[in-house]
């Protein structure tokens, strides 16, 4: 290609195609998913809007052209440099070749200075009753919030318990525990913050890695941590389960 | 438990999640703005605002209730009403304001802090005080023009342009156009800042941030700290301030939900696309002394 037809490229066919680009991903997002590693639930529906009318604007752009009779030239002096719309090829680039994961154990380490102490305040999932009958539905964030409205371990001794989330080692825990973790988003990645219930297992009998998604069963009983009595999860059962649609807590 | 392959992937997704999160109110902006730029004359818009500079501001603090967008959405709208004859002073109101002081951020904030309500109203005020008080010292700069990245930066695209968008072709096309410009200029923009705040994400340990964050004085830095950094959606961030509201002070709370929707490190470049960086420091700097010293005196006289 010579010099003016690359520049007649990036000037008029890029523009369309990156919004274009941008909406098909959001849209890929959406279908796949994979949007939930990215953004809360409730917001979902917000990238699909967009991509479809992302995908609008590009296609908009290029009747424009193709019923257009102006002259080929005259547009390159007039727009901004192609430097940002080569500069808006790269995250795109990036988010097509890399292939997203969830948020791992390393960010939730730097995070875990208020550990717990935040999730007493996002919505429950399920209706929570202190009598329940069965307690295996409940999810770690439903148990943090019982743990914060009624913080006397006692009260959970010996109730049963399954739960689903990323192993995150805790150096300050005895080498026996790992915490079984999720993260709670609000919004987006941005802010995610991670939440954990301590659970004691037999390293004898099950390896298990930081970042392993897993299937926790068992009983709560109490351990003191750190001259704090406080419930942690006697494991009966530690199965590997494949990553969650939806890796986060909201 | 650090590796640094985790710490890319983070940085992607923290990154990746802003962006997508950010899409669709960066669309919305871009949408107001370009409606505003085909099938607004300007002397509705002129006529919206008074004369009178004192005037002018406060009417400019209130202009986030017609049009509700927030900090990625709002310079692209504050951009257009330069364009159409608004003085950069009462722009720089606009966008300083209309993050916080729209119906849905404060229903928001109504709903995460309806146990503590004063921590609404104190958001409200100093929002309002700290973006009348800034809009009100640039409106005396002599040369407003100045504060300006190029004052006629739209005119090469509306007028001077006659490629695709001058004269001849329809409104619906032009109105098209212009959403696809802006919307990508703004997006590479964007895209910059969540790149930063994503590699500061991954680096910086929050835990810091919380054991130094104690005291009435302390507290309120490391939580305008955290704003800057963490560069979220004004829509949500009274559910982030939510969950660390048992530990930290009102003030510090008030100062995060403040700070954060004027300035944090993606609205500081998407700024530089309207005002110079001269102008952008000095507007930042003026945010942040505002802000420590009417949340410093929350703390200190009331809490």
């Amino acid at each position: 290609m010579t010099q003016s037809r690359v520049r007649q490229f990036v000037y008029r066919f890029l523009p369309p195609l990156l919004a274009i680009g941008y909406g098909s991903y959001l849209l890929w997002l959406f279908f796949s998913k994979k949007v939930l590693l990215f953004v809360q639930q409730g917001y979902v529906f917000l990238s699909l809007i967009s991509g479809i009318f992302l995908i609008l604007v590009g296609c908009i752009e290029l009747v424009h052209f193709a019923v257009s009779k102006r002259s080929k030239e005259s547009c390159e002096a007039t727009h901004e440099g192609p430097l940002y719309l080569l500069a808006l090829l790269l995250p795109l680039v990036f988010a097509l070749v890399v292939i997203p994961k969830p948020l791992s154990s390393s960010t939730a380490a730097l995070r875990s200075g208020g550990i717990n102490t935040d999730a007493a305040y996002t919505q429950p999932q399920h209706k929570l009753s202190m009598f329940a009958i069965d307690t295996t539905n409940r999810s770690i964030i439903d148990w943090i919030q019982l743990f914060t409205q009624d913080p006397e371990p006692d009260r959970y001794k010996g109730l049963k318990v399954k739960l689903d989330g990323f192993v995150m080692e805790d150096p300050t825990l005895p080498p026996n525990y790992f915490l079984v973790s999720r993260f709670v988003i609000s919004c987006c990645a941005a802010d995610a913050r991670p939440v954990g219930i301590p659970v004691r297992y037999d390293p004898k009998k099950v390896q298990i890695h930081s970042d392993d998604w897993v299937e926790v069963t068992g009983t709560l009983d109490i351990d003191e941590i750190q001259q704090d009595r406080q419930p942690v999860v006697i494991a009966d059962g530690i199965q590997p389960i494949p990553v969650p649609d939806n890796p986060y807590a909201n | 438990m650090f590796n640094f392959a985790n710490q890319f992937n983070d940085a992607l997704t923290i990154f990746l999640g802003i962006i997508v999160q950010a899409i669709p109110f960066l669309l919305l902006g871009v949408l107001v703005s370009a409606a505003l730029a085909h099938f607004v004359k300007e002397e509705y818009l002129l006529k919206l605002i008074p004369k009178n500079r004192f005037l002018a501001v406060l009417v400019a603090c209130g202009l986030g209730f017609l049009f509700p967008v927030c900090e990625c959405g709002n310079v692209p709208v504050a951009r257009r009403f330069i364009q159409k004859g608004v003085s950069p002073a009462v722009a720089l109101t606009f966008l300083l304001s209309a993050p916080a002081l729209n119906p849905v951020v404060i229903f928001a904030t109504w709903s995460a802090f309806s146990h503590q309500p004063e921590v609404l109203w104190f958001r409200i005020l100093f929002t309002f005080l700290i973006a009348c008080g800034v809009g009100l010292l640039f409106s005396f700069h002599p040369h407003p023009e100045k504060l300006l990245v190029n004052k006629d930066f739209f005119t090469k695209e509306t007028a001077a342009c006659d490629c695709f968008h001058g004269k001849h072709s329809s409104k619906f096309f032009a109105f098209f156009n212009t959403v696809l410009h802006e919307f990508l200029e703004m997006l590479s923009i964007l895209a910059f800042g969540a790149f930063l705040a994503s590699i500061l994400q991954v680096i910086v340990p929050r835990d810091l941030l919380l054991i130094i964050g104690k005291g009435p004085i302390l507290s309120v830095i490391v939580m305008i700290a955290f704003a800057f950094l963490l560069s979220v959606c004004a829509n949500v961030d009274a559910f982030i301030a939510l969950s660390y509201s048992n530990l930290f002070t009102v003030g510090s709370l008030v100062a995060f939900l403040t700070f954060g929707p004027m300035i944090d490190l993606k609205s500081l470049f998407l700024f530089k696309t309207t005002y110079t960086w001269r102008t952008v420091g000095f507007v930042a700097l003026l945010v942040l002394l505002l802000t420590l010293l009417l949340c410093f005196g929350l703390n200190v006289f009331l809490y």
